[in-house]
């Protein structure tokens, strides 16, 4: 688990297996020079920093508390907003993908629910 | 801790102005959609608004498609509100960047603007390269 970004109103926070998937979807950006895959991540410093993203492109409740934050090339951060024991709220990243359809797979929110409940769980 | 994302983004300088685009386009679209949002509008109304279509709309609002200087003036006038340029938000951030850079620093470190830079070498000098910012940041010696 790593603190991604600690902004004015939530933490961001990456599990381990989005440590794991980030460079494997990073690399497969089809955009220039990755300005795609840096595209989310200032979404998600965004989020650490705002209550909100505004765009409603661009964050999407996906059932069951899981979101996907999304850059404009289907590459997505699945996760969840929870807080921690010291009371910091955060934002979960469970994991990375680079989504090629609309619609969220079943094993892609199964996988989000999973890491999330072993999360909770540690 | 230096994290895998932060160190993404702080891989090259390019990597680091790639990212400073996308942030900035991001800023002023979230800004766009506040508005809108404000106004009750959709982007089919603004899409209207701008004699284009919705996609057009989309794809500005997203990054796909650079917006010109014109349209976003264009945007706030319809929405009867003003752009303004500050370049100077960032100001003191310069005096600390080839410090940080070397660091790899994030650049809320750097935006803190407390550190003396002779701190920070110092730190860099006896190898305190994985300071949090945190650590870096209450240690102002000026």
């Amino acid at each position: 688990m790593e603190e991604f970004y600690s902004g004015r109103v939530r933490t961001i926070i990456w599990t381990a297996d989005a440590v794991d998937s980030w460079p494997i979807v990073a690399e497969q950006d089809p955009t220039k020079n990755q300005a795609c895959a840096a595209q989310l991540l200032a979404l998600l410093r965004r989020l650490g920093d705002f209550h909100q993203l505004q765009s409603p492109d661009q964050i999407n409740p996906e059932g069951d508390k899981i979101y996907a934050v999304k850059a404009r090339c289907g590459l997505r951060a699945y996760g969840w907003f929870g807080s921690d024991e010291d009371g910091r709220r955060l934002f979960v990243v469970s994991h990375f993908i680079m989504k090629k359809k609309q619609k969220l797979s079943p094993g892609d929110l199964r996988k989000a629910k999973e890491i999330r409940d072993k999360f909770e769980k540690d | 801790m230096i994290t895998t994302g932060t160190k993404w983004i702080y891989a090259s300088p390019e990597r680091r102005r790639i990212y400073a685009e996308e942030e900035f386009i991001l800023d002023v679209a979230e800004k766009i959609w506040k508005l809108l949002d404000e106004h009750e509008w959709t982007r089919s109304d603004l899409a209207n608004a701008l004699d284009t279509s919705r996609a057009n709309v989309t794809q500005m609002l997203n990054g796909s498609r650079n917006m010109t200087l014109r349209t976003l003036a264009r945007i706030a006038y319809i929405l009867n509100t003003e752009v303004y340029v500050n370049f100077g938000g960032k100001e003191s951030v310069g005096q600390w960047q080839d410090v940080a850079d070397a660091l790899m620093l994030r650049p809320k470190a750097v935006e803190e603007g407390s550190i003396h830079t002779q701190e920070l070498r110092l730190q860099y000098q006896t190898g305190a390269a994985n300071v949090d910012w945190q650590d870096i940041g209450y240690r102002n010696i000026a």
